[in-house]
Order: structure tokens, then sequence, then C-alpha cells
């Protein structure tokens, strides 16, 4: 905004912000647009052409301002005239800014300008200006609009044509896709190509039959490929495979890709991986230098096709977390045969891409006969005993699975390491006890649970039971936060009242990651007999000033389940009334878990609560709640203040697809300011109208 | 947790919602393509909190009591990136051979020289700034001051402990060999180098606490505001704007560029390089939109 607005209580001659106008100064041209928006309305003519003008401004800042003022006046007195004028502002062909802009502020217009649109293009003919009114049209997504513009598709004008095409794409719905399937029959290709990329984009299904025979077509193959991807047809996976072998360039073969995964999703993967041969040299140049989702779907291909040559790209993939979830799937049904492969590939990587080949590796090598299990066990070994920290805990966790009773030195030793290190040493470690507890038993008899062995406590308690009590008193006193946590967990698995008892004390510890452990113990922390032994401390703890302690322990509470006690839910219905936020969203959450007949009055309370994280919680419990009453209640939330609470309901009413969502969302549309709102909310409007 | 284990999946919903408060944190944007890198990122965090469902952790992290906390672990696992010594060595170049001489001139007098390497992750950036400042010898006696931040807690973390295995040294110059010693895991930045840098946890669109870095001559904010949408990118570039001096640098990431944004900053051109130059006098933006 400008830094000179105008002084509010001194309202300016219009005709000095005419003059003002005139100025060389962006800055008061801006201040010009402020002075509108602070004393005028479009009611006046005047302020209108003023704005207008502003809207046709050469300076980018300007046309921004008065846009935004624009999108304010059309919904305002006067404004039906101001979209008279911006009709006409889109019909002149010299100011190409002052036509974007008001292109731009009637597409926020919707529904309300369709008909001042259609008649504007009923005048323009096949005047350039057409063209814009379609697109205008097409912006409004009124599909009332349809059937205005699917004569157009069959004109001679191809400009205008292709712009009906567009439009219709935009709009969507049976009327717009049966025009645009008709389009198909053309002989003008321009044409063919808009009405399969409006195809694609409205995600049509388009039969084979028309499909296959625009493959041999160079000119339309390119937007044909996506439909041939979703036609769900197993013929398809042949065409699409003539077309990669014989692409040229990287573009249509991350088209063809894409495509080929798709369909793979429906047809299956064997169906399409049997058709890919003399492929994998254009998939590995993709996998190696296309953009993500077309190296995604080379590295998928490559996965089916079992290309042990590019098991390099593969990892490369799964370094990046890029590696799609189907193609771990499809990995894995290569088994231990890829081992090998992947050492070799770890051998020359370093850094996160040699981690995932150990990885990959260790997982795969589950069957694998002796000599390639010791190859791999080898290499894990150096990897986590030196080098860097990634690589080491990667090995260390993939190691788990072949941990041997002379490891042991060493991998205790490696949870004195970095917090990274250490967690995955102790997982390797307790996968290991529970195959063999005795040399681990013997191991950690020693250990000395207030410094790092802390870490290890866990694990020797599963070993020792409850004669290892004591002994955790040194690790709760620990000076370290993730010590004392340790040694909370490992109370957690005796079940007895004194370790519920030496765990209450945690609650109260000045570090949240030990109060956290704490209460999450005492929520799961059963005797033999299965008697939960944490209930009181948390039934004392909601009973706290402290909000946050208060919020764990609710939460901790829901935890119970069945085990739940009398006491907790008249303890958890306190505290969901008259308590801090986190309080009382944590204990609705709670009741949801183990009372949901006691919140249907909470809900319409909590639905109205300011505070977001009481109101967003209540609205997931709406929705499980059901009933009636749930779409009134969604619609509350939908003028909740937070926008993001707004966002939840707008979603929530789309899946709900109920009587009353539609209107409800709509009417909140028509007032919502917040960009993500609108977004969600029409969104969700799309399944409704359709 | 290794690649294959078959966690908790993420839905589109929880993937929307979990992207609007990660961009409304860091102002970091995930583009739709990127749930399952999201997915499996987040996937640790849920096992280490015991968590079933990324609705749950979805709530944790808006209105738990320890939110705050667990954002930072999300964003830490979400951002981190693999960096190296002397990467993208042709704008170290321009640094060295075009800034450095330049600022030595103008800082004759102060006789200090103080670079941010904004994003720094694991701080080989900033040791590798260091190495060139010292390596130069054109400021001894000077006062000189390499800053890194970065918004996630562990990276700085790891940056301060200054040891780095092989990975980190791919496209390391041998000439700076000597800034380095064997240590238990990797090798050791030298004390000489480490004394000179500084390290600190800070989110780039936390825009009043950067200021506590104070002026610097030299920005260096690389591959990092790709990750970032318009908005957020804007509010850094003003940041970034308000803590160089005049006619300090900024240096961005090959694939990032200003040239299409109205922005407060002179495109320079350098031999191998285009970088970006706050102005020597104050422009209209300064009067208008501080």
């Amino acid at each position: 905004m400008s830094s000179t607005p105008p002084p509010s209580d001194d309202k300016p001659r219009l005709q000095t912000l005419v003059d003002a106008s005139r100025s060389d100064d962006v800055e008061r041209r801006r201040a010009v647009v402020d002075a509108l928006r602070a004393h005028w309305t479009s009611a006046d003519e005047q302020a209108r052409a003023l704005l207008v003008g502003a809207l046709g401004d050469g300076e980018w800042r300007v046309r921004r301002d008065a846009l935004q003022l624009a999108v304010e006046w059309t919904t305002g007195p006067g404004g039906r005239p101001l979209e008279s004028r911006l009709v006409e502002a889109v019909a002149q062909g010299e100011n190409v800014g002052l036509r974007n802009a008001a292109l731009e502020v009637l597409a926020t217009r919707g529904a309300a300008v369709r008909e001042l649109l259609e008649a504007a293009l009923k005048e323009a003919g096949t005047r350039p200006a057409a063209k814009f009114f379609v697109e205008a049209l097409g912006a409004s997504r009124d599909r009332d609009a349809v059937p205005g513009l699917v004569p157009l598709v069959d004109i001679d004008d191809a400009n205008l044509s292709a712009a009906a095409v567009g439009a219709l794409a935009q709009l969507g719905g049976d009327e717009a896709i049966a025009a645009l399937l008709g389009a198909l029959e053309t002989h003008d290709p321009f044409r063919k190509m808009a009405a399969l990329d409006g195809l694609a984009q409205l995600g049509a299904q388009v039969p084979f039959e028309a499909l296959a025979p625009l493959v041999d077509d160079r000119f339309v193959r390119r937007a044909a490929v996506p439909l041939l991807g979703r036609s769900g047809e197993p013929r398809a996976a042949e065409l699409l495979a003539d077309v990669l072998r014989a692409s040229g360039s990287l573009a249509t073969v991350e088209r063809v890709a894409t495509a080929l995964v798709q369909l793979a999703g429906v047809v299956g993967d064997d169906a399409v991986a049997a058709r890919l041969d003399d492929t994998s040299g254009r998939l590995r140049r993709l996998a190696a230098g296309g953009e993500p989702a077309g190296r995604r779907a080379a590295v998928h291909l490559l996965v089916l096709n079992r290309d042990e040559g590019s098991l390099g790209e593969i990892v490369a993939l799964a370094a990046e977390d890029e590696l799609l979830p189907q193609s771990l799937r499809a990995l894995q049904r290569w088994g231990a045969s890829a081992v090998p492969s992947l050492l070799g590939v770890a051998e020359a990587s370093v850094g996160v891409q040699r981690a995932r080949a150990l990885e990959l590796a260790a997982g795969l090598a589950v069957e694998a006969e002796a000599s390639v299990r010791e190859k791999l066990v080898r290499a894990l070994r150096d990897a986590a005993r030196a080098g860097d920290a990634t690589v080491r805990a990667t090995a260390l966790r993939s190691f788990a699975p072949f941990v041997s009773a002379q490891e042991l030195g060493w991998l205790v030793e490696a949870t004195a390491e970095d917090e990274e290190i250490a967690s995955a040493a102790v997982a390797a470690l307790e996968s290991f006890a529970a195959r063999e507890p005795d040399p681990v038993r013997e191991r950690l008899a020693q250990i000395d649970f207030d410094g790092p062995g802390a870490r290890l406590a866990p694990v020797a308690a599963r070993l020792r039971g409850d004669s290892i009590l004591d002994d955790l008193q040194g690790g709760l006193s620990s000076q370290r936060p993730e010590h004392r946590a340790a040694s909370v967990r490992a109370l957690g698995l005796i079940p007895k009242p004194r370790a519920a008892e030496m765990v209450a004390f945690a609650l109260i510890d000045e570090d949240a990651l030990v109060r956290e452990t704490a209460a999450h113990v005492l929520s799961s922390l059963r005797s033999e007999e299965g008697r939960a032994l944490g209930v009181d401390a948390l039934v004392a703890a909601l009973g706290s000033e402290d909000d946050t302690l208060r919020a764990t322990a609710a939460a901790a509470l829901g935890d119970l389940g069945a085990s739940a006690t009398d006491e907790v839910v008249p303890a958890l219905l306190t505290a969901a009334r008259g308590s801090g936020p986190l309080t009382v969203a944590a204990a609705l959450g709670a009741l949801e878990q183990i009372a949901p007949s006691t919140l249907q009055e909470l809900v319409d309370e909590a639905l109205a609560d300011p505070e977001a994280a009481v109101a967003e919680r209540a609205l997931g419990i709406a929705v499980g709640l059901g009933g009636d009453a749930v779409v009134g209640r969604l619609a509350v939330a939908l003028g909740h203040p937070v926008w993001h609470v707004r966002v939840a309901a707008a979603r929530w009413l789309g899946e709900r697809r109920e009587e009353g969502a539609r209107e409800a969302l709509l009417a909140r549309l028509a007032q919502e300011d917040d960009a993500s709102v609108r977004a969600a909310i029409e969104d969700s409007l799309e399944p409704l109208e359709d | 947790m290794s690649l294959f284990d078959q966690g908790p999946t993420m839905s589109l919903e929880e993937f929307r919602l979990l992207r609007e408060l990660v961009n409304e944190t860091c102002g970091i944007r995930f583009e739709s393509d990127a749930m399952f890198a999201m997915e499996r990122r987040l996937r640790e965090r849920l096992a280490a909190l015991g968590l079933t469902s990324f609705r749950a952790y979805y709530q944790r992290l808006r209105y738990h009591p320890e939110a705050q906390a667990e954002l930072e672990n999300a964003v830490d696992v979400l951002t981190t990136n693999e960096t190296y010594f002397f990467r993208e060595a042709y704008q170290l170049e321009a640094l060295e051979k075009s800034i450095l001489p330049e600022m030595k001139e103008r800082n004759e007098r102060s006789k200090r020289l103080t670079v941010w390497s904004a994003g720094c992750s694991t701080g080989e950036e900033v040791y590798t700034i260091a190495m060139i400042l010292l390596g130069t010898g054109a400021f001894a006696g000077w006062d000189l001051r390499v800053f890194g931040s970065d918004i996630s807690r562990r990276v700085i973390q790891h940056a301060r402990r200054g040891v780095y295995g092989e990975s980190s040294f791919r496209a390391m110059q041998p000439r700076y060999s000597r800034y380095f010693s064997d240590a238990p895991g990797g090798k050791r930045i030298a004390n000489e180098v480490k004394s000179i840098c500084h390290f600190g946890q800070l989110n780039l669109l936390d825009h009043e606490r950067s200021a506590l870095i104070g002026t610097a001559d030299v920005i260096f904010c690389r591959n990092v505001l790709i990750y970032f949408d318009d908005r957020s990118r804007e509010r850094v570039v003003r940041t970034f704007h308000d803590r160089l001096v005049p006619g300090g640098y900024l240096l961005l990431g090959h694939s990032e560029s200003l040239l299409h944004r109205a922005t407060q900053f002179e495109i320079v051109h350098m031999d191998r390089d285009i970088v970006y130059r706050r102005p020597m006098t104050r422009t209209l933006f300064d009067e208008v939109d501080r």
C-alpha cells in the first residue's frame, strides 16, 4: 500500500484525484486508489471511471491496488454499472493491462456476471473481443454458461473455437464433456488437440477406440497420451510403449512414462511390464535428468522392468525420498537377486545415497544365500562403525536382523554416541535381545543407568523385570532429559505399582519430553492382572494449575480406552469446561475415545469457542458423532473466526454430501474473504454440484 | 524404520492440512506431488511419538501443549538437505575474485567484515566462506565474522560440532585441506576457521529476530528460496535487504533469480555469475516499504 494515504477525515475533491491520477509519480497515483477506497463507492460514476482508469495504469502496483478495490466495489452499491464498465474494458483492444485486470475482476464474480458476459459475447460476434468473453465465461465456473459455448466449438474461427474448448474444460459437466468428445471428430488438429487437453484436464474417460487412431498422428499424439494412461485398457500399454520406443524428446518420454504408470495402477504392473522391452535407455535418461514427476515414473517402470543397470538411478531417487510406494513394493519382488548390485552401488556412493543403497540391500536380503548375506553383513558392519552419521545410523538400523553375540561390544559402545547413532544401536540390540536374551542380559548387567547407559534401560528392563527398579532410580536422576525419558520408558515395561509411582514423579519433570513420556507410560502401564496402574496419577495431574500438564494428562487418559475407571469421565468433563484451550481440546478428544455419549452438548459449546484448538477438535468430533445435527454443526464452524477452522469445516461439508451442505457452503462463499478458505469451499462444492 | 516398512499412509486431506501448517510456519511450499516424500519423512516422527495416523500428528502440531517443539522437529525432518564444501564453485570464485577485493577497499577503515549464510544446513557453506576469507591472506588483523543460520536445530548442532564425513568433501579444493584434521567420524574443521564462524537457529520469516544478526556485507542464500512460496520469498528478500549494508551483496543459488520480481536490489554481472546488490543510495522502496 502507498505510504501517503489521504487523511481519512478530509475528503478530497474528485477533481483533485483526477489531476493526481495523471501524475508521473507512481505513489501519487496509488494514493488516488487509496482515496477512492476511503471516501467513495462505486455508486459514484466519476469514481468508477477513475477506478477503471487505474486498472489500466502502466504501473503494476497501481493496477494491483485498483484490482483489489474493484473486487470490493463490484459487490457493493453500484456494483452492476461497474461490471458493465469492466465488460467494456474487456472489449477494448488497446490497453492489454486494463483488459487483463478487468477479466480478473470479472472472474471473481462467477455466476453473477454470466448473463452480462453472454450478452457481450453475442454482441461481439466474431470480433477479437469475443475470445476474451469466452475465456471470462470459462473463468466464471458457472456451468449454466455451457449451452452458450457448445456451438462455438464447431465454428470456423480457430481462435474462438479453441477458446470455447478451453472454457468448456474449465466448466466441466456432462454436456461440456460430450461437446469435447464431439470435437475429436474434427479434421482440424488444433481443435482436436485442445479438446484432448480439455478432456484430460477434466479427468474424463475417453474410449480406447477413439484414442488409438490418434497415436499415429504425430501432431495430436502428445495430447492423447495422458488419456490413454487413464483409459484402463490393457491394449493401451502396447501403444504407449511403442510411442516410448519411438520418442526422441525427453518431454514425450516423460509424458508416456507417467501415462504408463497410471495405466499400471489399473491394469496391473505385470500387464505393463510385459510391454517394456527396449525402453530402458530412454527411461534411464529420464530417471537421471527429468523433472521429479517424470523421474518417479521412469524409475517405477525401470523397477517393473527389473533393470539392474538402473539401480543407481533407483537409489538416487530413494535418497531424495521421491520413490513411489508402488515402486518399493515392486522392488521387493526382486528379492535377494538385487543385493549384490545394490552393494556395488553402495560402495560407489557417499552420504544419503550410500545409506539408501545399504538399506534397500538389507531389506531384500532376508532370504539371500549365505555368501550374499555374509557380504552384506560385512558391508553393514563397516558402514555402521565409521563415516557419515546418516550412513552409520542407517547401517545400524539395517543391521538389526543380522546382529550376533560377537557384535555386542561395539554395539553397546555405539549407544553412548549422538542420539541418531545411539537410538539405532539400541534398536539393533533390542532386536537381538528378542532373539537371544542371554548374551544381552549378561552384557548389560554392569550398565550404569544415570549416564549414557540410560538409553539401554528399556532393553535391560525387558530382560531383568522388576529387579531393575532400584537401578532405574539413578536413571531418573540423570542430568540429561533423554536419559530420564529412557528410564521412564523402561519403567513402563514393569507391571508393578511401584513402577507407576516412580513414573508419576516424572509428570512434573521440567522437561517436556520426560513429562510426555511419563504421561504416555502411565496410560499404558498395566498390572499383571491387566489393571491400569497410572489412572490415579493422571487424574491428579488433571487437577493441576498448569494447563500444559493438564492437557498432557487429559490426552493420556483418553488413551486408557476401556481401562478407564469410573472417576475418569467426571474428571474429564470438568476439565472440558472452564480450562485453558489446550486442556479443553485434549479433554474433548479423550472423551471421544472413552465416553462419546457425553459429548452431544459439549460439542455445540466447543464449536462456538473462539479458540481454534477447541473448535477444530470439536469439528472432528461432530463428524464422528454424525446424526441429523452434523451439517448444522459444520455450518456453525464455517463462521469461525480462524481461517483453518473454516477450511476444515468446508472440507468436511464437501465430504458429507448431505442436504444443506451445498447451501451452507454457498452462503459462506458469498461473504468469505480468505483465499485459502474460498479455495477449500470451491473444492468442496465441486462434487456437490455434480 | 526401513524403506520397506509400511507405516501409516497419508491421505490427501492430511497432506493439505500439514502442507498448509508447514507453509504457515516457515514459508516452505510443498507441491502436490511431494506427498510421498512428506509421508516418508514424517513417519519417523509418528513412530517417535507413538502415533498411528497423520491426522493425529496434525492435531499434535496444531494444538498440543508441546506443539511448538514438535513443529520444529517436523520442519527439521522435512527441510534437511545434503550439502558439501565448495558447492557451486563459480559463485565462490565471484566472492573471492570480485566481491572480497571490493569489500577490503570499502571496509579498510573499520577492518570489519560480516558474511551471513542464510539456510546454512550442516555448516559446510559457512566454513567454506570462512576458509576463503582466511585463505586470501588479505584480511589479517580484521574482525571477520561468518554467521550461519538455519531453521533446523539439529543441523545447527551438527554445524557447531564441525566434524564432517566423506560426503561433505565431494567438491573439496585440495589447497584448503590444511584446515582439517582427522577425527572420529570424519575430519574436524580447524579452530582457526571455527573461531570466526557463529551459528544460530533462525526462521527466515521471522523478520524481527533476523535483526539480531546485525548488518552483513554479504549474504549467501543458496538453494533455499526455491522451497518458498512467492509471498514468503518476498518477505525473506526484504529481510535480506534490511540486513545488508548499502552496497552489500546477495548471492542466490543458480536456479534462483530475482530478475522477474520488483525488488530493491540491483543486478550486478560478474565474470561467471549474476549477483544482487543493495543500492548505495536510498531508493523509493526505502521510503515506502519500511
